[in-house]
């Protein structure tokens, strides 16, 4: 062998050691003869590759398995997508199902669409990210909103960014991940619906607050004038006079004081249970409002017909039966022959229902959708505070019952309460 | 000085008040300051614009409450100044809330805001402006 060539052999040696140990184990001695005696220490190196060869891809094999674990097990779905924008690899929490993940392979989110596995709107917003990201080169993130069964939504942030083996070259890839943000959007929207409830309750106390620091002004004020006029009175009969309106007016405020009480107590007592003796509870409330100017002239039929014992909160009813007949002696028609109310209550094993119809003077259509609105005053001659049918509604909502009422303006008013009969709670609250 | 009073140009007021008792301390005090001042009280806000559409009426001025059933004083006043009507309006209430106050003042035809009850002074604060704004316009 001539030196020139036994040089030229170990060159070569030495580019694939080299090479090898860059990580290149592709590449072999060839075993020609012309090696000579250099030829088993070429079978040697070409070995010691082989040996390398081996070893590299166990580690790669090894490193690979490792990496790909971690994919699978992450809770945060993660996949990626070719030039092509068609999935390449998905993590099992990407499509949550193994079967879909593995057919899913191959396919674009528009094909996806095709096959049905996504919506079509789910698969043109998508398509659209990624080719945002494929235009800009820029990562892109994206609330997904999934509709599930029982009208329950699943929220998802899904975030494509571009990847490439060389930066900063086009992308070769896309890498998707999504996280799921249910719980944290759920929260999000309850805690708004709260602060909504809370703002309007917070408006509605304040209206209310206006409201009763007004009413009970008014008559205060009134008292003060009638005193400022007694002061300067010449006679007896205007002092005796005055006091009168005072009276009217001390009156008029009970009366308020006592419905925001009711109001009160409503909001805040617990419902307490008795069986209801409708005849007597409403001759009660009769007996006490048939003393009022007029009302005396009213023809009143209480008719109650109770398949089953009824039982629900007394003092609630009451409330509920006062407002209603007091409005309807206060808001009769007294130029005619013969004005009545009728009060008919029908009861069964699930419910009760309690009318109280009259032949007054009757609410004008345009009223209708204000009657149960507080400090709503629909007539003209109303000495109320505009509270009373605000009361009963609330009470009535207490009582997991509704109120209804049918009327015409010179012919009448029938309101109707329909309210649970609670004898099974009763009995349970007994035992 | 009484004499120039009883001769002063407030004559005829108009109160609009749902409560028949304000109407009646309104009479009380409006005779025991002049007697010689015509009043007119209405109960309800529909009723005074009916009378000052359909009267050629003698009105200096206009005392409104704000609170009342049906049709309430900034209703009224809506319509009054919709009707182009143009005779000065008091407020009269018993609130003495600052919103009411602030919202009184939105309105060109209000000229002033009292609370309940009215007195006397308040009949001469009544006065004095109608003569300033008669020697004005």
């Amino acid at each position: 062998m001539k030196y020139n060539q036994g040089q030229k052999v170990i060159d070569e040696m030495i580019e694939i050691i080299h090479n090898a140990v860059q990580g290149d184990t592709a590449r072999h001695l060839s075993l020609d003869e012309d090696k000579g005696e250099l030829k088993d220490l070429a079978n040697g190196i070409n070995l010691l590759i082989q040996e390398l060869h081996v070893q590299s891809k166990q580690k790669y094999v090894q490193k690979k398995s490792f990496y790909i674990n971690v994919l699978e097990q992450l809770p945060i779905g993660v996949a990626v997508l070719n030039k092509q924008l068609k999935y390449i690899y998905s993590n099992p929490a990407y499509f949550n199902e193994n079967e879909l993940r593995l057919d899913a392979l191959g396919l674009s989110d528009l094909d996806l669409h095709k096959v049905g596995r996504i919506s079509r709107t789910q698969a043109y917003t998508r398509y659209a990210q990624v080719k945002g990201v494929r235009n800009t080169g820029n990562a892109s993130s994206l609330e997904e909103v999934i509709a599930e069964k029982e009208n329950k939504n699943r929220c998802f942030v899904r975030t494509v960014m571009p990847l490439s083996r060389k930066w900063p070259a086009k992308a070769d890839y896309y890498l998707i991940y999504v996280i799921d943000i249910t719980t944290y959007h759920n929260k999000t929207k309850e805690l708004h619906e709260d602060n909504v409830h809370i703002e309007q309750t917070k408006e509605e106390l304040d209206k209310f607050l206006h409201h009763v620091t007004h009413d009970l002004k008014a008559p205060l004020a009134s008292i003060e004038g009638l005193i400022n006029l007694s002061a300067h009175a010449h006679n007896h009969t205007e002092i005796q006079e005055n006091l009168e309106m005072m009276r009217r007016n001390v009156r008029q405020m009970e009366e308020f004081i006592k419905t925001i009480m009711n109001y009160s107590r409503n909001a805040m007592a617990d419902i307490s249970l008795k069986r209801i003796d409708f005849e007597e509870e409403l001759h009660n409330v009769i007996q006490l409002l048939r003393f009022g100017e007029n009302a005396h002239r009213i023809h009143f039929n209480v008719d109650v017909q109770l398949k089953v014992d009824f039982y629900s909160d007394p003092t609630r009813l009451y409330i509920i039966f006062n407002n209603l007949i007091s409005n309807a002696i206060r808001y009769h028609n007294y130029d005619q022959e013969n004005p009545f109310i009728h009060i008919i209550v029908r009861g069964g094993e699930t419910e009760a229902s309690i009318k109280v119809m009259d032949n007054g003077k009757g609410i004008a259509q345009e009223h209708h959708s204000k009657i149960f609105k507080s400090f709503e005053r629909i007539s003209e001659d109303s000495k109320g505070s505009g509270l009373g049918l605000y009361l009963v509604k609330q009470v009535v909502q207490k009582l997991k019952g509704n109120i209804s009422f049918v009327s015409f303006p010179n012919k009448g008013t029938s309101f109707e309460v329909k309210i649970p009969n609670a004898k099974l709670y009763y009995k349970l609250q007994a035992n | 000085m009484d004499d120039l009073k009883n001769d002063g140009k407030l004559k005829n007021i108009i109160l609009i008040d749902d409560d028949e008792i304000v109407h009646f301390i309104f009479g009380r005090v409006a005779t025991s300051y002049n007697n010689g001042i015509n009043t007119l009280c209405f109960k309800s806000a529909r009723q005074a614009l009916q009378h000052l559409q359909t009267n050629v009426a003698q009105v200096d001025l206009i005392l409104l409450d704000i609170n009342m059933p049906v049709m309430n004083g900034w209703e009224f006043l809506k319509n009054y100044q919709e009707l182009k009507f143009s005779y000065p309006v008091y407020i009269l209430s018993s609130s003495a809330d600052s919103s009411d106050l602030q919202k009184s003042t939105t309105f060109d035809s209000v000229k002033g805001y009292f609370t309940k009850p009215i007195t006397l002074q308040n009949f001469e604060t009544l006065e004095k402006q109608f003569e300033k704004h008669g020697l004005q316009s």
